[in-house]
């Protein structure tokens, strides 16, 4: 009987599972398909399903000399490059700033302890207004700097999503950490930075990790601050990839190309912290 | 060795005081145990001396030297906290070689000393054959021994214990009290023991010193604690079943005093040369009785207090009896006898008046004792 019900049980929940895992996969396979199709079968309908595959659009994001008025402005290796730049770099920022502020955040004495809070608050508050509020300001600010279309610009900007975001969440993990276990260290003649590095850190390194992944993602997927602060050259994928659409044809398979490849780092680092993240983000929730 | 020095220490968090004007010091290879109910701040003085809490006011010395502003790392003493604090991604090993490998004290032990270090302490402690375990895969008696060897390990001035085995169980906590003394005095520590067992505090420390709300109320040793406490308070503290208290007047009698209990229609007659009790005759007065200097009778004899016998539980090696007495008060009483077959009958409770102690009524300081013991 047990076992029937059991057999059951995970019928149900395989077919559930497809079902969700059909909705979040769709539009990937159906772009990735996209990727792989010529200007004809892409637009042809009903849309094609067996088609000569062929990998042309990809080559064609690398080639120099592009077929098309649109293509030729476009080049894809330097809106990767960007990419990796600035979110790479912006990462790298957010979370030596945010963390050593988490920390703080976390441990530091407040005269009233309601004060705490109210800093924490502040600074995620930042996530709840629009991109757009505060894009126009942004820009007549990176303007007055002499600073439009400069990596360095853009780094900065994401650091609005990056710091609040790394704070907040790290915040979460380092007040995890009994405050003896630091204490002891003390006690056991260590400084407090040494404390940090050898006990703080390690304990915390899961969720950390998982902070970092997710801040990069952010980053990453910003389209907004690098429309109106990017420039031709700070142009990553994410606005870079609106170029294959132009007043004399869009080019929808090297688009997909384009999409399909601007996803990669962001698999690469979701499957290989898989693990972390998991942990990283229960960390504080199932801690006994 | 070393001489603890504490002078005139306070510690306020806002408003509120956690130890106030507290001084007492602890001589070389003496252990001091601080005792005090829940909140009397003891835990709060032992932070203080590690210099994990910032003083308000008063100074600390260590052999001398004033050590009130030097930082926890730079103090010579080793701590033991309450919940163990043993470092989660450390195996046991690493978590008791963590104090060896400190930076200060790098060019004194390498490798080969600090394992050796490891192999004594936790042959000491017996638990050698945990060394490769993390902390999550110990029992609570494993790893309240794992955290007692990284407090031991390297040779500090001054041990700092805070509740080692308030959360052993019953038998493991009564073989590491006998088990700690010995550890003390084999390593000829100099240590400050917190807990707020009177057992343990009586029976670990040479010195107990007894806490209230910050203060000192009293330090001597277990016989001056038991025998010849300060006030109501550190008689309650001490003891279990806690010591029986009733209201009477003192009066002199022909050679002799007497407490008349009114309530309970008795007069207690006792002997004593003392002259301070001159100015405490015709006054309301505390009479203090512990539960093991009473007997049980079924006829009335001097110094007795009728009631009934209304409960007697089986203790490891007695009985405690619970005796109802006048207006529903109880007292009880530690007894070898079972008196089982008196349950719900009319008795005496006989004091025995040479063990008798007597409080002021209006603040509980102490005006006398009896025979001691």
């Amino acid at each position: 009987m047990d076992e029937k019900k059991n057999v059951k049980t995970k019928v149900i929940l395989y077919i559930l599972l497809f079902i969700v895992a059909f909705i979040i996969l769709f539009p990937y396979v159906w772009i990735f398909l996209t990727s792989l199709k010529t200007a004809g079968d892409i637009t042809c309908y009903p849309p094609k399903f067996i088609f000569d595959a062929s990998w042309d659009n990809y080559k064609s994001l690398f080639e120099k000399s592009q077929t098309g008025a649109a293509a030729s402005t476009l080049n894809f290796s330097r809106y990767y490059l960007n990419s990796l730049i600035i979110a790479g770099f912006g990462t790298l920022l957010s979370l030596i700033i945010g963390f050593g502020a988490g920390y703080a955040l976390t441990r530091a004495k407040f005269k009233k302890e309601s004060t705490r809070e109210s800093v924490a608050f502040t600074l995620i508050s930042f996530w709840f207004g629009p991109e757009l509020a505060i894009i126009l300001p942004l820009y007549i600010f990176f303007n007055k700097l002499g600073l439009l279309d400069n990596h360095l610009a853009l780094i900065l900007a994401y650091q609005l999503i990056g710091i609040p975001f790394t704070i907040w969440l790290s915040r979460s993990f380092f007040s995890d950490v009994p405050v003896s276990v630091e204490e002891s260290s003390r006690i056991d003649g260590y400084t407090a930075f040494q404390t940090f590095w050898k006990i703080t850190f390690p304990m915390v390194k899961s969720g950390l990790a998982a902070t970092a992944i997710l801040t990069f993602i952010f980053e990453w997927n910003n389209f907004l601050f690098a429309l109106v602060i990017g420039g031709r050259n700070t142009m990553p994928v994410t606005t870079g990839a609106l170029g294959f659409i132009s007043y004399e044809a869009a080019l929808w398979g090297q688009m997909a190309a384009a999409i399909i490849l601007s996803s990669i780092p962001q698999l690469i680092i979701a499957m290989f912290a898989q693990k972390n993240m998991a942990r990283g983000l229960t960390f504080g929730a199932v801690k006994g | 060795m070393y001489r603890l020095e504490v002078k005139n220490i306070s510690k306020n968090f806002g408003k509120t005081t956690a130890v106030r004007n507290l001084s007492f010091d602890c001589k070389e290879g003496e252990t001091i145990t601080l005792l005090g109910p829940t909140g009397a701040g003891k835990t709060t003085t032992l932070r203080c001396l590690a210099g994990l809490e910032e003083l308000t006011s008063g100074n600390i010395y260590l052999d001398g030297k004033n050590i009130s502003n030097i930082p926890p790392n730079h103090r010579k003493l080793a701590m033991f906290f309450e919940n163990y604090a043993l470092y989660p991604h450390m195996t046991v090993r690493e978590n008791i070689a963590y104090p060896l490998r400190a930076p200060g004290r790098r060019k004194e032990f390498n490798e080969e000393k600090i394992n050796k270090k490891i192999e004594e302490i936790t042959e000491l402690l017996q638990i050698s054959e945990l060394l490769d375990r993390k902390p999550t895969e110990l029992s609570g008696g494993q790893k309240q021994r794992t955290a007692l060897g990284r407090t031991l390990v390297r040779k500090p001035k001054v041990f700092l214990l805070d509740e080692p085995i308030a959360h052993l169980d019953a038998v493991l906590r009564h073989r590491m009290r006998g088990e700690m003394k010995s550890i003390f005095k084999k390593l000829k520590c100099t240590v400050i023991y917190v807990t707020h067992d009177y057992r343990e505090a009586l029976s670990i420390g040479d010195r107990i010193l007894i806490i209230k709300k910050g203060e000192l109320v009293q330090l001597g040793n277990a016989e001056d604690i038991w025998s010849r406490m300060n006030n109501i308070f550190v008689a309650k503290l001490a003891g279990d079943p806690p010591i029986n208290i009733f209201k009477g007047i003192l009066h002199r009698g022909e050679g002799n005093f007497e407490v008349e209990l009114k309530k309970q229609k008795t007069n207690i007659v006792f002997e004593s040369k003392k002259e301070n009790l001159k100015e405490w005759e015709e006054k309301e007065i505390f009479l203090g009785v512990r539960p093991n200097n009473m007997t049980i009778s079924t006829i009335k004899k001097p110094n007795s207090i009728n009631g009934t016998l209304s409960a007697v539980e089986a203790m490891s090696s007695s009985y405690e009896i619970t005796v109802s007495i006048s207006e529903g008060k109880m007292i009880k009483i530690k007894s070898k006898i079972n008196f089982k077959d008196l349950l719900n009958k009319q008795i005496w409770v006989n004091i025995d008046s040479e063990r008798i102690h007597l409080f002021n009524y209006q603040n509980g300081e102490s005006i006398y004792h009896g025979r001691i013991l």
